[in-house]
């Protein structure tokens, strides 16, 4: 069998209390399971000292010269993925939140052919994970599960999860088109679209060990507006 | 229509369309641009220099005076200009994008090989 090239893209902004551990975490889940996943971690225009970190800790990283948000920081990390002919990409957040033992489960079906994009999702097997999530979100998340649903007849439970595997072929999509604010659904939606296979894997989170969650509640209505008018009026079309 | 209000908008058109040929000349303003700028000018001094010409659409449109089509036209004009603008920013912020990706990559590789 030949060995996939595989990266995990880690976007981070003002991560300083989190980003070395999530970097060291990745290195030693690779030496003690004498693996290899490469990793990148794009510093989007993070005012605090994590540039600082990465480079005296001589990390692998892409730091931006100007912030431009989740979107635009994620897909960086596919076009590098794209650039350096990687097989499987993954987002994982550098806020401690994604467990790298998980990555194999994950990518486990991309190898396999089964499914050319895979969301580490906490609530398709409610025992594998003990993650919390407040009622608001809970009902957000539904409604978006639900638009999903009602344009690409697929269903998917967690909708918002930023810890997804793709293959080549999505990293190629991903590279040239990626949606800027709120990416995560809108992005499974653009794939859906294409007819490509997605899977969802259930995973275990950990509770944010520190920063702050990129949606707050006052944002809120917005971002189901954006995101729900967003998904149904996406373009169907071929792969 | 009142003369005073015909005299203000001939008055502002002018003024408008001089200007706008000026910042043309000066390069500030690309051609491209200024077209919708000149476009609406030249209906402001029509209004206020034709005043039946326009009085027959008034009617047809169904608006009780001739200044209140005027306000409607122009209200409307500058919520075009306002749609192409925001166009023209979401196309160069995707631009931007781009560059500040393609760029922050090409540092990673030169800083690499230093």
């Amino acid at each position: 069998m030949k060995r996939e090239k595989i990266l995990l893209i880690i976007p981070a902004y003002n991560e300083e209390e989190n980003i070395l551990k999530t970097c060291k975490q990745i290195i030693e889940h690779n030496k003690k399971n004498k693996i290899k996943y490469d990793y990148v971690v794009i510093n989007d225009g993070s005012k605090d000292n994590t540039e600082m970190i990465l480079k005296s800790n001589n990390l692998n990283y892409i730091s931006l010269i100007n912030n431009l948000g989740i979107g635009g920081a994620v897909q960086t990390g596919y076009k590098y993925a794209y650039k350096k002919d990687y097989d499987i990409a993954i987002q994982f957040d550098g806020d401690g939140q994604h467990d790298v033992s998980y990555v194999e489960k994950l990518i486990d079906p991309i190898i396999n052919d089964k499914a050319n994009m895979t969301i580490g999702s906490r609530f398709i097997d409610k025992n594998s994970s003990e993650f919390k999530s407040s009622a608001m979100r809970r009902v957000g998340i539904n409604l978006i599960s639900f638009a999903i649903k009602l344009k690409t007849k697929f269903k998917v439970f967690d909708t918002t999860s930023g810890f997804r595997a793709v293959d080549k072929n999505i990293i190629k999509l991903f590279s040239e088109d990626y949606p800027t604010e709120y990416p995560e659904p809108i992005s499974t939606v653009n794939v859906l679209n294409k007819n490509y296979k997605v899977l969802e894997i259930p995973v275990g989170m950990n509770e944010r060990e520190g920063g702050k969650s990129s949606i707050n509640s006052w944002k809120t209505v917005y971002y189901m507006i954006n995101v729900i008018l967003s998904i149904l009026l996406s373009k169907k079309g071929n792969k | 229509m009142a003369n005073n209000l015909r005299i203000l908008l001939v008055i502002f058109s002018i003024i408008l369309m001089i200007e706008i040929l000026r910042l043309v000349s000066k390069q500030k303003l690309p051609i491209k641009y200024s077209l919708v700028w000149l476009g609406s000018a030249l209906l402001i001094f029509v209004v206020g220099a034709f005043p039946n010409f326009i009085g027959f659409f008034t009617s047809l449109v169904g608006f009780k005076t001739t200044s209140n089509l005027v306000v409607g036209v122009i209200l409307s004009l500058l919520l075009m200009i306002t749609l192409i603008l925001t166009l023209i920013i979401a196309e160069q912020k995707r631009k931007i994008k781009l560059i500040v990706q393609e760029i922050s990559i090409l540092k990673k590789e030169v800083e690499k090989n230093e």
